[in-house]
């Protein structure tokens, strides 16, 4: 650039042409080359390496207007079902396995790794490894409808027994709290439980996310808003607001301390 | 048209034509041998990836042929260029001019072209399988 | 004879009143008409200003949708915009700047200026230029107008499946991006056409192909690329909507289709896309920096070299927007090799440039302030671009705003600021009067700083996790600044634009003005006078140089004094000369169509059958259609291959051209065969698809449990076509022996024979029962007969015609225009029928 500035600056109009045919000669094609053939080989060499095979532990995660459902598919043991959060042992190559039921998503973690998308009618594969515990956030990178900024999850990177105890405490169902009792009714009066699930009670839907450790989660919504009593009964009442499109219909006649009473239940699910 | 003592603009696009069929060759190889060998292209099922030797020879013999024919092109725009006995800028309003300004393009082409097929041929090099 | 000595000879233009005689023939031939029939013009100078005119609105239309992006995004959380509108209004940002604005304007100014630069009177075919100004205004009206309806599109410009097929989700939006669009698209491929004839056909008498100006190298690759990479979308095109109205599920992935073949085909057409808009832009710089260096270029050959490879490696690079789609490795390294090679040629030409500038004496000038911005951002844009063309920086970079900064550092440093550059270069010799240099400079600063204030940070944005095409996006993430920073930026971007727009439309008539050649050119298109006049070029010259007006002595007196061919219309009628591809030998004075209606009617007919089709209003569609049809129909009938009064005619120094010419003599024919190779790529675009569909199924393809539409029905339907085709051949020979009985009789043979090869074909799989909409091997199946039987039925109505212009005397054994280019078609849609038999009904025989 600042050869043209200067070309254009300097009056002389001096370069005599065999100078500027050398100039357009090796500045122009043979230093690029070079280059661009170095750059290439080492693009391509990295290639492979950065798809090498998973060390054990899969994880199904699907796209879904607008939030991920999540299904750990340990060696050996049961699947645990999960939404819109993932954990992962520190220091082990872990296998995603990316689908879609709807349109087509695309799974990025920044921190960990690159984006694969999440294509209706295929199954594609990503193995990341955390190098350290942490949270890391990631998010969907492929346009997917309205709410597709409202689609975000957290990576939960943790120590590999800390991993392996919290995977093994999955079968158990959530904890039930007295004080929250009237809420789970309300959860289930109100028809909850036929898109969303929580272990051990009668919502057994498979249409919405697993609510069954509601209460670990940072978020709601798939990182839409802080997860808060308030900010819950918010998401009930105005769903479509707070999310365009969701496919959750919003609850605007419900009274306020119900919603509060349902987000207070769905809160203490640990 | 193509193998021709005068130049023309068939001659000036064979050679990066030849790389697009080279592309082409290579692309739909490796791709329609990886889609073939799994048992469902769109989902993997297998243990591991399947590799792709046979591939690979496709795609080597294909980039010899490749360039073996721009050499021919090349030596082709070779005699085109010298033949006039002119130099650049190729400017003369004359047979001589069309020819060496054509035979030279054919030339810088040629040499684009080469480098395209390596450039196109080195994934076969560094990657053995349809991971 | 001594091209130089010749004009030189005494002769009657030595006589001032012979000339001024002349002139004013020519004056009233070529007039502009007035009132309302100014709109009825079809001459290049007034189509190109309407083009160029409409796509810059078009420009700063999009332009304004992209400043309420960058509105909403100015902070976290903004309810500036609803979710729902804001994915319209990005949407018809990416789609009008692309399809409206960016493509079009490389045909707009190439019509302006590739008839003056090759000294023709105007293109060969002026009323299919019109044809694709009054389409693309109604086209693009109806695109951009539907933000007002709450109707745009709103899946992002490049619309995947199946967000888009999914009619509750994305509404009429999808219907009006398709229809719309598709209508657009084949207007750019008639001016392709136009433009690929222009360049090889129209050139000036001795210009060589070794003197050509490159300009017209550039205009001649991509109108070449345009062929070649439009007609894919549009087979996409027809596949989408196939899917959308009638539920055919190419990319419905539940029963067989793949959402992938969209990205494919789009990609085919998208990424040479982004060279057909980047390449016509440095051609105009290709045109500046020989005149403000004041020397030729350095380096014609490399030029050269740079469009013709860019050319063929651009259709080696569409992968690589579908890096993260999870294909093979194998696969994707290759078209990143491919994209890693393009930055060669493209790199031959910014140091072709720059040494142009170095060997030259630098006039420093609102253009040339442009062109170098232009440089600067282009070359920014290059490196990120050798970036992301390598895989696994690309699985990070991907459809974030890294990539929205790199493709406008492309985009914007490629196309806008060369454009600016061509702008305040060519507007004296479009409009007469030159804009201000001042206001240039402005314009120049505020739109170089807002730029880079804009784009620069949006790459740390993108690397830092925000995605693209978000409406919003949550506080503390580390995105706040960087946003607040580039909406500022947008706006002084803005800013710039507007002072352009303000220098462009101020009343200027008090300005005087501008000198004739005021920048010193060496080209032809500098020859116009100003005051101009209407006649494109008082007379044909003979060229013998690169640079006519710096290196030809006597040239400008020699052409005002009309010296040289074709200085007069003595029958009134608007002539130019065609010559021979390579060395320009004169072999023909062209009567080129004047001003009508019937092009603009066309165009509207054509647009209504579109837009009827977006509403689902099949009839009034069909009737569109039909009256589409019958108006193209007497356009021809009027308008071509018209029989001329005298077979030769004097034009000049003592040579005499034949007016009428057939087969590939003629523009016609070269128009048709051209036309062609864009329908054989739609065609193979289609092809590719069933063969796309057979790889992705590995179990079988066709499915077991469907059965074919065998080979009886195929073959009888390919039997019937050769033997069509083969009367059609008899048919040409017969008029050639002159004898009109025996060619009507073929003629009707050809049509009889070809109705019952399109029937056997449509047949086949109607027999065999297979339903388009349970599974995607018979909708593939469907598609390729249909399009094969259109194509028989096109070749019907084109043989019908023939038989009535040998009625009406209009086609006889010595113009036979009409004959020759239908049996062209027909060698076409034999190659159709073939290869369609052979997939549908042979291949199911082999292949597992």
């Amino acid at each position: 650039m600042s050869v043209a500035v200067y070309a254009t600056r300097s009056s002389s109009g001096g370069l005599d042409e065999r100078l500027a045919k050398r100039f357009i000669l090796w500045g122009g094609v043979a230093f690029p080359t070079v280059v661009l053939t170095a750059l290439l080989i080492y693009g391509l060499r990295l290639m492979p390496v950065l798809r090498a095979s998973g060390e054990g532990l899969t994880i199904a995660v699907a796209g879904e207007q607008f939030w991920w459902r999540v299904t750990y598919q340990p060696k050996d043991g049961p699947p645990v079902r999960s939404a819109n959060e993932v954990r992962v042992p520190v220091g082990e190559r872990v296998a995603f396995a990316l689908t879609s039921p709807d349109v087509i998503h695309s799974f990025w973690n920044p921190s960990l790794g690159g984006k694969v998308d999440m294509i209706p009618g295929r199954e594609n594969r990503l193995v990341l490894k955390a190098e350290k515990a942490g949270v890391y956030r990631g998010v969907c990178a492929e346009f997917c409808g309205a709410s597709h900024a409202l689609m975000a999850f957290p990576v939960i990177a943790m120590e590999k027994p800390d991993f392996d105890a919290w995977l093994s405490g999955q079968s158990r169902p959530a904890a039930e709290a007295a004080e929250t009792a009237q809420g789970k009714t309300l959860f289930l009066q109100n028809g909850c439980g036929a898109c969303h699930a929580v272990a051990g009670t009668e919502a057994r839907g498979e249409v919405g996310p697993d609510l069954t450790r509601f209460g670990e989660r940072a978020t709601i919504g798939a990182g839409t808003l802080p997860n808060e009593p308030e900010q819950i009964a918010r998401f009930i009442r105005e769903t479509d607001t707070v999310k365009p499109r969701v496919k959750m219909p919003a609850y605007p006649a419900l009274p306020r301390e119900d919603l509060l009473a349902i987000a207070g239940y769905l809160g203490s699910l640990k | 048209m193509i193998a021709s003592t005068r130049a023309n603009l068939v001659t000036l696009i064979t050679a990066p034509t030849v790389w697009a069929l080279h592309f082409l060759v290579c692309y739909v190889t490796a791709s329609a041998y990886c889609a073939k060998t799994m048992a469902d292209a769109r989902v993997f099922t297998g243990t591991s990836w399947p590799d792709i030797t046979v591939a690979r020879a496709v795609i080597a013999a294909a980039t010899v042929l490749a360039l073996g024919i721009i050499a021919l092109c090349l030596r082709q725009a070779w005699g085109h260029w010298r033949s006039g006995d002119v130099d650049p800028p190729f400017d003369e309003p004359s047979f001589e001019g069309r020819q060496g300004f054509l035979g030279f393009s054919t030339i810088l082409l040629c040499g684009l072209s080469i480098i395209g097929v390596i450039f196109v041929a080195l994934p076969a090099i560094f990657i053995g399988d349809c991971r | 004879m001594s091209a130089l000595d010749a004009p030189r000879a005494p002769s009657q233009q030595d006589d001032p009143e012979h000339r001024k005689a002349q002139e004013d023939r020519l004056e009233k031939v070529w007039e502009t008409p007035g009132g309302f029939r100014y709109w009825s013009a079809v001459n290049n100078s007034d189509v190109g200003i309407w083009y160029t005119a409409t796509s810059l609105f078009f420009f700063l239309f999009a332009g304004a949708l992209g400043l309420m992006i960058r509105t909403q995004l100015a902070v976290p959380g903004n309810d500036f915009l609803s979710a729902t509108f804001y994915n319209q209004v990005f949407t018809l940002h990416g789609t009008a700047m692309m399809f409206l604005f960016a493509v079009p304007i490389f045909e707009a100014v190439a019509i302006v200026i590739l008839p003056q630069i090759l000294a023709a009177r105007d293109l060969p075919f002026p009323r299919l230029s019109a044809f694709g100004y009054w389409s693309f205004l109604l086209g693009g009206v109806f695109v951009c107008g539907s933000i007002f309806f709450d109707a745009a599109p709103d899946g992002g410009w490049f619309m995947y499946p199946p967000l888009t097929t999914d009619e509750k989700q994305t509404g009429i939006g999808a219907d009006v991006w398709l229809l719309g669009l598709s209508f657009i698209e084949v207007a750019s491929i008639a001016a392709a056409v136009e433009l690929i004839v222009g360049t090889l056909k129209c050139r000036p008498p001795g210009m060589r192909i070794n003197l050509m100006p490159l300009y017209a190298w550039y205009v001649l690759v991509v109108a070449a690329m345009i062929l070649f990479a439009f007609p894919p979308l549009i087979a996409g095109d027809i596949l989408f909507e196939l899917e959308r109205m009638f539920d055919w599920p190419f990319f419905d992935p539940k029963r067989g289709g793949d959402p992938l073949l969209w990205q494919h085909l789009f990609w085919i057409f998208g990424h040479p896309e982004v060279y057909i808009v980047f390449l016509p832009a440095i051609a105009l710089l290709a045109m500046i920096v020989p005149t403000f260096a004041q020397r030729p270029i350095l380096g014609y050959s490399w030029i050269v070299l740079a469009a013709v490879g860019t050319g063929f490696l651009s259709f080696g690079l569409w992968v690589h927007h579908m890096f993260t789609t999870g294909l093979p490795s194998i696969s994707l390294a290759f078209f990143s090799a491919a994209s890693e090679a393009v930055a060669i040629p493209t790199g031959v030409q910014i140091f072709v440039f720059i040494a142009t500038l170095l060997a030259g004496r630098v006039v420093y000038s609102t253009p040339m302030l442009f062109a170098l911005g232009a440089l600067g951002i282009f070359v920014f844009g290059g490196l990120t671009g050798v970036m992301v063309a390598l895989a696994p920086f690309d699985w990070q970079a991907h459809d974030t705003y890294f990539v929205v900064a790199h493709l406008h550092y492309t985009l914007v440093g490629g196309m806008v600021f060369p454009l600016m550059a061509g702008l305040y270069y060519f507007y004296p010799f479009a409009m007469e009067r030159k804009l201000s240099d001042r206001l240039g400079k402005w314009a120049f600063w505020l739109m170089f700083v807002g730029f880079n204030v804009t784009f620069l940070p949006m790459h740390v944005t993108g690397l830092r996790g925000m995605p693209r095409r978000v409406f919003t996006y949550a506080e503390g993430l580390g995105f706040e600044t960087l946003n607040m920073v580039s909406t500022l930026g947008a706006f002084v971007f803005a800013a710039g634009v507007l002072v352009i727009t303000f220098d462009v439309l101020r009343p200027k008539s008090k300005q005087p003005h501008a000198e004739r050649n005021c920048w010193n050119a060496g080209t032809l298109e500098w020859l116009s006078e100003t005051p101009g006049r209407d006649w494109g070029v008082r007379t044909v010259p003979i060229v013998t140089t690169r640079y006519p007006l710096w290196d030809q002595p006597n040239f400008v007196r020699d052409y005002d004094e009309g010296r040289f061919y074709l200085p007069d219309a003595e029958e009134g009628k608007r002539e130019t000369l065609i010559t021979s591809v390579l060395d320009a030998r004169p072999i023909q004075c062209l009567r080129v169509p004047g001003n009508t209606f019937m092009t603009m009617g066309a165009a509207f007919l054509t647009g209504g059958a579109f837009i009827a089709a977006t509403f689902y209003a099949w009839t009034l569609t069909i009737l569109f259609s039909i009256a589409a049809l019958v108006s193209i129909l007497f356009w021809l009938w009027r308008g071509t291959a018209i029989i001329p009064e005298k077979k030769e005619k004097d034009v000049g120094l003592g040579l005499k051209l034949p007016l009428y010419v057939s087969g590939p003599d003629s523009v016609g024919w070269w128009a048709m065969f051209i036309t062609m190779i864009g329908d054989m790529s739609a065609f193979a675009s289609l092809i590719f698809g069933y063969f796309f569909y057979w790889t992705i199924h590995a179990t079988g393809f066709p499915p077991s449990d469907t059965a074919g539409p065998g080979v009886f029905w195929p073959g009888l339907a390919f039997a019937l076509t050769s033997a069509s085709w083969g009367a059609m051949l008899l048919a040409r020979r017969a008029n050639t022996a002159d004898k009109p009985l025996s060619l009507n009789l073929w003629l009707v043979v050809s049509a009889l024979l070809a109705v019952g090869g399109g029937a056997a074909l449509l047949w086949g799989p109607h027999a065999s029962g297979l339903d388009p909409t349970a599974h995607v091997y018979p909708a593939t199946v469907w598609v390729l007969a249909i399009w094969t039987a259109i194509h028989l039925g096109v070749g019907v109505i084109m043989t019908l015609y023939c038989l009535a212009r040998s009625a009406a005397r209009k086609l006889t054994a010595e113009y036979d225009i009409d004959i020759h280019n239908v049996a062209l078609f027909w060698h076409f849609a034999m190659i159709t029928m073939a290869v369609t038999a052979a997939t549908i009904a042979l291949f199911p025989l082999v292949a597992r």
